[in-house]
């Protein structure tokens, strides 16, 4: 028996009525369309989110990565521009040494057999790019200075000449560098240069010297001779060291460590709308489908001011102020029918000699109405961010990521929205029964690329995320909705400090 | 196609699978939603606002269970939430609370499928949505009081009283039978 009742169910329950389907395919393929296109957004979106979160993440991974080895790069870079200038300037050292000792036989042999007193040593120098040995002065009361551009050192004191077109004679602890260490490398070699031909100037007292050609860099030639043999060594030359400059520098900036700036933005984001059931009921789930239906996700447009602090790491924090639209189509295109009755004519008899009988009676009177209404539903925030950063880049192109909170200070509704007895209910003048006033914290995270348009105005471009961590409804509400949105922001900041 | 291959397609949006779905459980769905509404243009209205929801709810669908079963349950909702805009479910509900409880088992074998769907046509609403809910669906009473918003003691009421109706309606018929 209960087989049979089963087969029976089955049977019902399988049951095929003939449908029209061409004509039912053609009542619902404009909404068909409608759902296809609805979850082609939906794919773009997440598409798009994961596009962002990977961009973000491996933005975040590569500063983590290489954000400080990039100095330490730097770092030994430097490092071995060092070792590569020591190992020049060692092997600079051991030519001059040789040159020196060589010089210095030559020099000795020549001090000897011309009775020179290298004390009174005169040198003429040639500020064109060339050195003269006065080897014919013997006397050292004629010891002179060439003041046309002529340099003379006193060879029983460490002097410096200083070849920058006026000659003057510097003492050893006025040491001024003003050229990095490549051009000490090449005063090096032309010292060696010229201390040879200095020497053999002094062998042989006729011969001219050879012009000596300076790099045009220079502008302080160190010599330094001892008090009896002329001996030139490694330069004293006080490297520049990173540090200090960098004190220099900060010294010279205007604000130090920090720098302020203020920014205007302005930003589109798709809408991402979660809507469910608040209470598990009949009803609710009735409303949901009838919203579901009845609304369209479009953009969410915001605009803000924002003070920025960033430190010279790169980390940063801004807060200020944001007004954000979010934006939804309501559509309502239904048609009711309303019947009443009215007393009019009910029967009219026409009699065999013409004439008519007309009857009086209540008749039915059905009205056809068609509603096709399109409302834009609004939601207005007003959020404080509070917004922390970390920037790297180079020049005026910068990469940066950034996270925080907004803090919402007040959500105003406006449009209209379907409820469960098929009637409009108003989200403005009835915000109280949907919506909270204000909506708590959103989470914000996202990247930006800044590129400075000059010497403190930046432009910035912005991809984000923001997750509301709240229900926008009441809780007495039968639904909960909760947004995230997913956009790109372009900002103007001007900037305070470095 | 396959129903697996159908479902993956539809959730994708091939519109010639969303097509070829509608013109394989239309039919089907049109009898589920005949049974719960009288008049044929309603019961069509219902149907196309069922597919509306199948399509945009598929991606839902995580292939556990019956497809069948699936859109048959979207295709009831749809039916009730209708019967609930017109208040005619919860107007019929309230009357029966108090009624008889003592079921006779129902014995529809002589009729077919079409000639059952009239009968339970023409039950009263509430009574319809109970009898088909229970009798031909295999909800529970208590899962049918939830859905319809009545005590499962009042379901229980409504289906008896429903299959009383529809016996003292098929006697009439088989009455009508033999006296032809």
């Amino acid at each position: 028996m209960k087989e049979g009742n089963k087969n029976r169910k089955e049977e019902i329950l399988s049951h095929h009525t003939e449908v029209n389907v061409d004509e039912i395919w053609a009542a619902i393929e404009p909404q068909v369309d409608l759902i296809n296109a609805e979850k082609k957004r939906k794919k773009r979106f997440l598409i798009f989110f994961l596009f962002g979160a990977a961009l973000l993440a491996s933005s975040a991974l590569y500063l983590w990565q290489y954000g400080n080895e990039g100095i330490v790069e730097n770092i030994e870079i430097e490092s071995h521009n060092g070792i590569a200038n020591k190992k020049e300037e060692t092997t600079l050292q051991e030519k001059e040494k040789q040159s020196t000792q060589k010089s210095q036989n030559i020099d000795n042999q020549s001090l000897e057999n011309k009775n020179l007193n290298t004390n009174d040593e005169l040198i003429n120098t040639n500020i064109k790019d060339k050195v003269n040995a006065n080897t014919n002065s013997k006397n050292p009361s004629e010891s002179a200075i060439n003041s046309n551009k002529q340099a003379a050192l006193d060879v029983n004191s460490n002097y410096f000449i200083k070849l920058d077109g006026k000659g003057e004679i510097l003492p050893n602890n006025d040491l001024i560098i003003q050229q990095a260490n490549t051009t000490t490398t090449k005063i090096i070699e032309e010292k060696a240069a010229t201390e040879k031909e200095f020497s053999l100037a002094e062998k042989s007292a006729s011969t001219p010297p050879k012009p000596l050609t300076l790099s045009p860099q220079i502008s302080t030639l160190h010599l330094r001779l001892p008090n009896s043999i002329p001996e030139i060594g490694e330069p004293d030359i006080p490297r520049k060291e990173k540090g200090n400059n960098d004190n220099e520098d900060e010294s010279q900036l205007p604000g130090g460590k920090l720098s302020f700036a203020v920014s205007a933005n302005t930003g589109i984001s798709f809408i991402n709308r979660g809507l469910a059931i608040n209470t598990d009921s009949e009803a609710a789930f009735a409303t949901l489908s009838l919203r579901r239906e009845s609304e369209t996700l479009l953009e969410a447009i915001h605009y803000g001011v924002r003070g920025k602090l960033t430190h010279k790491s790169g980390f940063s924090f801004s807060t200020g102020t944001q007004y954000t639209v979010m934006t939804e189509r309501y559509n309502n295109n239904k048609i009711e029918v309303a019947s009443d009755s009215i007393e009019g004519i009910v029967k009219r008899i026409v009699q065999f000699n013409g004439d008519t009988l007309d009857i009086a009676g209540t008749l039915p009177r059905t009205t056809t109405y068609d509603y096709e209404k399109e409302i834009y539903n609004r939601y207005r925030m007003i959020d404080v961010p509070f917004i922390l950063g970390y920037e790297g880049g180079m020049k005026e192109w910068s990469l940066g990521i950034q996270a925080g909170v907004f803090v919402n200070l007040a959500l105003k509704t406006s449009g209209q929205v379907r409820n469960s007895t098929t009637e409009d209910l108003n989200i403005g003048d009835n915000q109280a029964d949907i919506f909270k006033d204000k909506v708590g914290l959103s989470y914000y995270g996202g990247i930006y690329i800044r590129r400075a348009l000059g010497p403190n105005l930046d432009v910035t471009v912005a991809p984000h995320g923001r997750f509301f961590a709240q229900d926008f409804n009441v809780d007495s509400y039968t639904l909960k909705q909760r947004y995230s949105l997913i956009g790109i922001q372009a900002g103007l900041s001007y900037r305070f400090g470095y | 196609l396959n129903e697996k291959q159908l479902i993956t397609a539809c959730k994708k949006g091939i519109k010639t699978a969303q097509y070829e779905l509608v013109k394989r459980y239309s039919g089907m769905l049109m009898s589920v939603c005949r049974r719960y509404v009288k008049d044929e243009p309603t019961a069509k209205d219902i149907l196309q606002e069922s597919l509306i929801r199948i399509f945009k709810n598929i991606d839902s669908y995580k292939n556990i269970g019956s497809f069948e079963g699936w859109i048959r349950k979207i295709t009831v909702r749809c039916a009730l939430g209708y019967l609930d805009k017109k208040h005619v479910r919860r107007e019929s509900s309230v009357a029966d609370i108090n009624s008889d409880e003592t079921t006779e088992p129902l014995a529809l074998d002589n009729l077919g499928v079409e000639d059952i769907i009239k009968l339970v046509q023409d039950l009263p609403p509430g009574f319809r949505s109970v009898f088909n809910l229970n009798a031909i669906e295999g909800y529970s009473h208590k899962e049918i009081g939830k859905m319809l918003g009545i005590t499962e003691s009042a379901s229980r009421s409504q289906l008896t009283r429903a299959r009383k109706l529809l016996q003292k309606k098929y006697t009439e018929i088989n009455l009508k039978y033999k006296s032809a």
